[in-house]
């Protein structure tokens, strides 16, 4: 739970390329791993909490998300029932916030990984699943260039179970 | 490898196009078209000359003109070869482009971590829900991605998501496939009516799901949300299922939900109880549709129960008669069951209810009740079967489609709630009426001394709500309205005044509700609400005007401190009356909305 004090604290961030964040401690406890290190790390509101695998470019752009969803209720704990709700859609700010190039998306995709921020990686996740949903597999091989590595056997057995599904 | 069948362009312009390329080379900058003016001037143009008779000149002119056209004719073929040379070069530049898209998208799939990556594949294929379609659209999809390559079809192998649930609609050997990849205690098996006839493939489908019931956890037998949607069981099918299943070991079975259309099948064929004998010490939650369970082992691990029933498919009186009976004896026979929902429709005269001793459920803690088209005097008999002593939580639906505005089975079944449920703390009244010619349905609510939250859904109902004369709803902390698309404002206003009254204005919440507009029924306005409607009785004692902190808050935005304590019935009215004329009609009801109204 987080107290009166905690919403106007500051936190710093560094990131990979040394440059230095300063953000609302409500802005940066988005992320999970940010949370549990302040937690780690008490009331030092000097210390500076390092993030060796996000740099400052991304990171600007996680906190902008982080800046607009700072009021959103907290996620709940991680269960098997949650993990049946899953649509592709994408909320009106979210998409806005996405639409940046491909490199950068796959960026913002592993911060929130990294950083634990189960909604934006929801957001990064969806896109990119958008861009694939409904291509068939020798579509999917062209537009990322992957190579079929199966085995004969393997396809043969593919081929089997793909003809099951259909056949009802 | 090339494609030599394609159009060649004329050498003769190559060489035209390659000299000019070699002249813009070798200007200053290296690519100066302005140079190739002067170039055409100095070396191609000739320069003009006076206009003196000289036959030899003008042969040289001719010669000149001769070789100026033939450069022009190597210019022009240059021009024409120019277009499919940028239609090339255009293609090129797309490939390339296309291409570096690829590999972007490759190297930011390469950077992700598999448990990523399948996040995404899931996105990608996973249909939520418990009817068979979901089940086959997620393994097909599923089965697309896996067919990509070698990562997305071990990635998609090591997903609970594509995998868990198995239907009789799917191919056997699928079937006995997705079993297989079971590795722990999540499988979903749905049952429903066979597609086709031609085969019979509930048998061999229950063979290969019940060799692996140490991994389920949920039994699905037909649709909840429509019963009608995947029927089609025979009395054989049914006779098929018990016999595989007889004595099932379901360690982790959690939930078994059983549908059924009607009672022709479930009512008639002892079969339809084959979860009987199936040992699930696990089972925590039981749902079934025209189907009256029967007691049995596993049940009493019950935790919460849902049965519904749909009385307009009951051939004969004696039915009602005997699964109400049945009802209530399995409902005894579940001891720890903490969630109770019944769903009894079209429960109506001549129904017999069955004449018994009221039982006490004393652990039930959350009630919901749902009477749809039930009459009264029936619904009470039954009420007067079954009691809740201690249950704190109660939700109440009541549905009727009839043409008239006052509804006294309705207000039978409400009058009965403090007799079948006494501890109520929280209700929710859930009302669904609805009258093709819009009438306003009449509806007075019964006093209900110990309830502290009340919350209000009258969906798209046409409905005036009045508190009974008298005291009302003493306790009350918390009123909300929820999902009301017709407010109306007079009875809103009338019931809000009487709590004001009373000095026990509750904490008022809304959510998702619209006003009502003046003309979107035939019911025409009374010019005020008559006193009798809106004053307190004169032997009846007030209560003194809060003074508890809450409910201090709740109106302390109003900043009317004065009228709060003085507001008559005609000054209520009339400022009600002037918040119609002035206020946005068919609007968003909002919590300052509610208390405009009280000030």
């Amino acid at each position: 739970m987080s107290t009166t004090e905690d919403k106007t604290r500051k936190v710093k961030l560094v990131t990979s390329d040394n440059e230095e964040f300063e953000v609302d401690w409500e802005v940066a406890t988005r992320s999970v791993l940010i949370k549990h290190m302040l937690e780690d790390i008490g009331e030092s509101e000097e210390q500076a909490i390092p993030l060796p695998n996000v740099t400052a470019n991304v990171l600007k752009k996680v906190l902008e998300w982080c800046e607009h969803h700072r009021k959103d209720p907290e996620p709940a704990p991680e269960s098997s029932d949650d993990n049946r709700k899953r649509t592709l859609e994408i909320g009106d700010w979210d998409a806005k916030f996405i639409q940046v190039d491909q490199e950068m998306l796959f960026e913002i995709i592993l911060a929130a990984n990294y950083l634990d921020i189960k909604a934006l990686l929801d957001v990064g996740c969806k896109t990119v699943a958008n861009m694939i949903k409904g291509k068939q597999p020798e579509e999917i091989r062209k537009m990322f260039n992957i190579v079929n590595d199966f085995t004969p056997e393997e396809e043969a057995q593919i081929k089997k179970e793909n003809e099951w599904a259909e056949d009802r | 490898m090339h494609d030599c069948e394609r159009e060649d362009l004329d050498p003769e312009a190559v060489n035209t196009l390659a000299e000019i390329v070699e002249r813009l080379r070798q200007t200053s900058s290296g690519g100066c078209l302005g140079a190739q003016d002067e170039w055409l001037r100095t070396s191609i143009l000739p320069p003009s000359s006076l206009l003196e008779y000289n036959p030899k000149r003008a042969e040289e002119d001719r010669n000149a003109a001769d070789r100026l056209t033939s450069v022009a004719k190597s210019l022009r073929t240059t021009v024409d070869a120019l277009f499919p040379l940028l239609q090339l070069i255009s293609l090129q530049a797309l490939t390339c482009e296309s291409a570096a898209t690829s590999m972007r998208l490759r190297a930011g799939l390469l950077t992700l971590p598999d448990e990523v990556l399948l996040h995404i594949m899931e996105d990608i294929a996973f249909d939520e829900g418990d009817d068979p379609y979901s089940a086959v659209h997620t393994v097909r999809a599923a089965l697309k991605l896996s067919a990509v390559c070698r990562r997305f079809r071990d990635l998609a192998m090591r997903s609970s998501l594509f995998w868990y649930r198995v239907s009789n609609n799917m191919h056997i050997d699928l079937v006995k496939a997705l079993c297989g990849r079971l590795t722990k205690p999540i499988g979903v098996v749905i049952l429903m009516g066979p597609i086709r006839r031609t085969e019979d493939h509930v048998a061999p489908f229950m063979q290969a799901v019940a060799a692996r019931s140490e991994f389920w956890t949920r039994f699905v037998q037909g649709s909840e949300i429509m019963p009608s949607l995947f029927s089609g069981l025979t009395r054989e099918d049914l006779q098929d299922v018990a016999q595989e299943t007889r004595g099932l070991d379901a360690p982790f079975l959690r939930e078994i939900s059983m549908h059924y259309p009607d009672f022709d099948i479930s009512g008639e064929v002892v079969e339809a109880h084959y979860y009987k004998s199936w040992v699930a010490p696990q089972l925590r939650t039981f749902k079934t549709t025209n189907l009256v369970p029967v007691p049995f082992a596993s049940g009493s691990s019950l935790t919460s129960v849902t049965v519904k029933l749909d009385f307009s498919t009951a051939d004969w009186a004696g039915r009602v008669t005997e699964s109400l009976g049945s009802l209530i004896d399995f409902l005894v026979s579940c001891p720890k069951v903490k969630s109770l929902r019944l769903g009894l429709s079209n429960l109506k005269s001549p129904s017999v209810i069955p004449a018994r001793l009221r039982t006490d459920f004393s652990g039930v803690e959350d009630l919901e009740l749902d009477f749809s088209h039930c009459d009264g005097p029936e619904t009470k008999s039954f009420l007067h079967l079954i009691h809740f002593p201690n249950t704190p939580s109660l939700k109440l639906h009541l549905a009727k489609f009839d043409r008239t505005t006052a509804d006294t089975s309705t207000e039978l079944i409400l009058q009965e709630v403090a007799s079948f449920a006494p501890c109520i703390t929280q209700l929710t009244l859930f009302f669904f009426f609805h009258e093709k010619h819009n009438r306003i349905k009449h509806l007075t609510l019964p006093n209900f001394p110990r309830i502290q939250q009340l919350t209000l859904m009258t969906s798209e109902s046409r409905l005036n709500i009045s508190p009974q004369q008298g005291l009302f709803c003493t306790s009350l902390r918390t009123l909300t309205f929820c999902g009301c698309d017709f407010l109306d404002r007079e009875w809103v206003s009338i019931l809000l005044h009487r709590f004001k009254q009373q000095g026990n204005v509750p904490h008022l919440e809304v959510q998702n509700c619209q006003w009502k507009r003046e003309d979107e029924d035939t019911w025409s306005w009374p010019s005020t609400p008559s006193e009798a409607e809106v004053e307190v009785e004169e032997d009846v004692e007030l209560e003194p005007e809060p003074e508890d902190p809450v409910n201090e808050h709740n109106i302390m935005d109003t900043d009317d401190s004065d009228t709060r304590s003085n507001g008559s019935a005609n000054s209520v009215s009339q400022s009600f009356i002037d918040a119609i004329i002035k206020g946005p009609t068919r609007a968003e009801v909002t919590v300052e909305d509610l208390l405009y109204v009280i000030r």
